[in-house]
């Protein structure tokens, strides 16, 4: 689905080498996890998805980013952005019209979908992500939590295969967040690849299929989500907040309770627990 | 004596259609608060109305007994400090240095405490190497940790952080924890506005929990946290270190215990037994 082959980046006017010789190959159906601290180089590899690097962003661009078999240097971000949603930390950044509706339909229109199926996808939308009664108010007068959502519902509606998530579950409360986790295994199980980057291991750790983990621009890690997720050494070393229940299970490990393996799913904890009352 | 006095606070975005009706509220120094509530409950918005971005249709605002609806936001900022959660959108000049002297410009102090006030600054926040750097040549953390200081430096007795620990990585949380911890023991008013309930438990003593912009709770953080049913009567889910808790205490963990380390030593007791 995505092959990354031996991509050196480093932005423009910048000394630091962003990436160097960096392959990565993602399967169609994954939900990869990509954790790292922050300047590690996880969005540079994400506007590699998009074609944002090299079309948009300038610097110094060598290898090969192929998306469904297409080379990106050899197409346009506006055809990309037809089978790669991607979706930013910053949602200020992304909104582009005054009111929710318009801007759910706003890349719809663009895609050129039928009216009829434009309203059917913007009402669907609006309601997996629980936010129908937004639909009729200002852009400017959301929160940003709400904000993320309608660039969410927007990115969503036009049903791309592949999506990107940049830190947008940031400014979500915790019900919503339990809403989207269900939202993007719905979107997984008919099909669509699901790239999530954040800081939230907990989130993470509920949704991710494989976890990558980057420092650098170098890839330390990349296996399955319970060997990273509970890797606390590992973690903290990549300057990374391990799940509050992952941290308290290594600190009761460290002080010579019995855990064998240590989890990072609550279900598990307590089965554990259960057995010390 | 209260430091901010809200009372009988109204507000609206649209007309006829209010967000905030008849609220109060107050703040010590010394306290350190969490407003928390789910997206679209109000949170930013009175926090823009303590800042003076917003101006409410009905109600008083005080600090210190003195109301501040006629006061600007740069005389504002000398009491209340507010460290909004994007660094960026606080950091305007072309260095480091510059930002703090922008921002203590305000004051209009003799050049020599000027000065002094900015070395403090660079130094209590590990930015000395900085001085002339660019801000947005900073990492995220390092900008975060300027625009904490752009609003320490004109020292005012209330600090409100939006979403301080939204998208930081390790060090930087550890940091910021220990930042807030020194502001509270400083005598300074503490008000964190989030979503993140696990973060509430370690750095505060009083929650408010907000609803449709009414105030549904204003309660001490363990009584808040007794069980889920006031997690669940404002629309949010608990955290999963909150669902163990609760879980844990059905078998048998005392109700006092929340936090990790109390949560350590109780099992550390357990097993020794």
């Amino acid at each position: 689905m995505i092959e990354i082959e031996h991509v050196n980046f480093r932005y423009l006017n910048s000394k630091n080498i962003i990436l160097q010789d960096f392959s990565l190959s993602i399967s169609k159906g994954e939900i990869l996890g990509i954790i790292g601290p922050t300047g590690s180089g996880k969005s540079t590899i994400c506007y590699l998805f998009n074609g944002l690097i090299p079309h948009s962003i300038k610097g110094i661009f060598s290898g090969k980013v192929e998306i469904q078999g297409t080379n990106t240097t050899q197409t346009t971000v506006e055809e990309l952005s037809k089978s790669i949603g991607y979706i930013l930390q910053e949602p200020s950044f992304q909104i582009a019209s005054p009111h929710v509706e318009s801007e759910i339909t706003f890349g719809m229109e663009n895609l050129a979908v039928p009216i009829e199926e434009m309203e059917k996808k913007l009402t669907e939308t609006l309601e997996k992500l629980n936010i129908t009664h937004l639909r009729y108010r200002q852009t400017a007068n959301l929160s940003e939590g709400e904000k993320q959502k309608v660039i969410l519902a927007s990115i969503l509606a036009m049903g791309p295969e592949i999506l990107v998530l940049d830190e947008s579950s940031s400014m979500i409360d915790s019900t919503s967040k339990i809403n989207l986790i269900r939202t993007l295994k719905d979107l997984n199980q008919d099909g669509k690849t699901i790239i999530i980057i954040d800081h939230d291991l907990d989130f993470i750790a509920q949704l991710a299929t494989r976890i990558l983990l980057i420092n650098r621009g170098e890839i330390i890690a990349d296996g399955k989500p319970h060997d990273v997720l509970s890797n606390v050494e590992l973690l903290r070393k990549n300057e990374l907040i391990p799940a509050n229940i992952t941290s308290l299970f290594y600190e009761l490990k460290e002080k010579k309770l019995p855990i064998k393996e240590i989890p990072i799913f609550f279900s598990e904890a307590i089965k554990i627990m259960e057995g010390w009352f | 004596m209260n430091y901010i006095d809200v009372s009988e606070l109204s507000f609206e975005y649209t007309k006829n259609s209010p967000l905030f009706s008849d609220i109060s509220i107050s703040f010590k120094l010394g306290e350190q608060i969490a407003i928390i509530g789910k997206n679209g409950s109000g949170k930013t918005t009175i926090v823009k109305l303590l800042n003076g971005m917003l101006k409410p249709k009905k109600g008083n605002i005080t600090v210190s007994g003195e109301s501040i609806l006629n006061k600007s936001i740069a005389d504002i900022a000398t009491k209340i400090g507010f460290v909004f959660q994007n660094p960026n959108q606080m950091l305007f000049t072309n260095s480091v240095e510059k930002e703090l002297s922008l921002s203590l410009f305000r004051l209009k102090l003799e050049k020599d405490e000027h000065e002094k006030r900015i070395d403090e600054m660079l130094k209590f926040f590990d930015l000395e190497k900085y001085r002339e750097t660019h801000p947005r040549n900073l990492s995220r953390g390092e900008k975060q940790k300027l625009a904490l200081a752009t609003v320490l430096i004109l020292e005012p007795e209330a600090i409100i952080l939006d979403e301080p620990f939204s998208g930081i990585d390790f060090n930087q949380r550890e940091k910021l924890i220990e930042y807030i911890r020194i502001l509270g023991e400083n005598g300074k008013l503490v008000i964190l506005i989030t979503h993140n309930i696990d973060s509430i438990i370690e750095n505060c003593s009083r929650v408010i929990a907000l609803d449709e912009g009414q105030i549904i709770y204003d309660l001490p953080v363990s009584d808040f946290l007794k069980d889920d049913a006031k997690l669940t009567k404002i629309g949010l889910e608990p955290t999963n270190y909150l669902k163990m808790i609760f879980q844990l205490r059905k078998f048998g963990l005392p109700q006092n215990i929340l936090m990790k380390n109390e949560l350590i030593d109780f099992f550390l007791r357990k097993h020794l037994v």
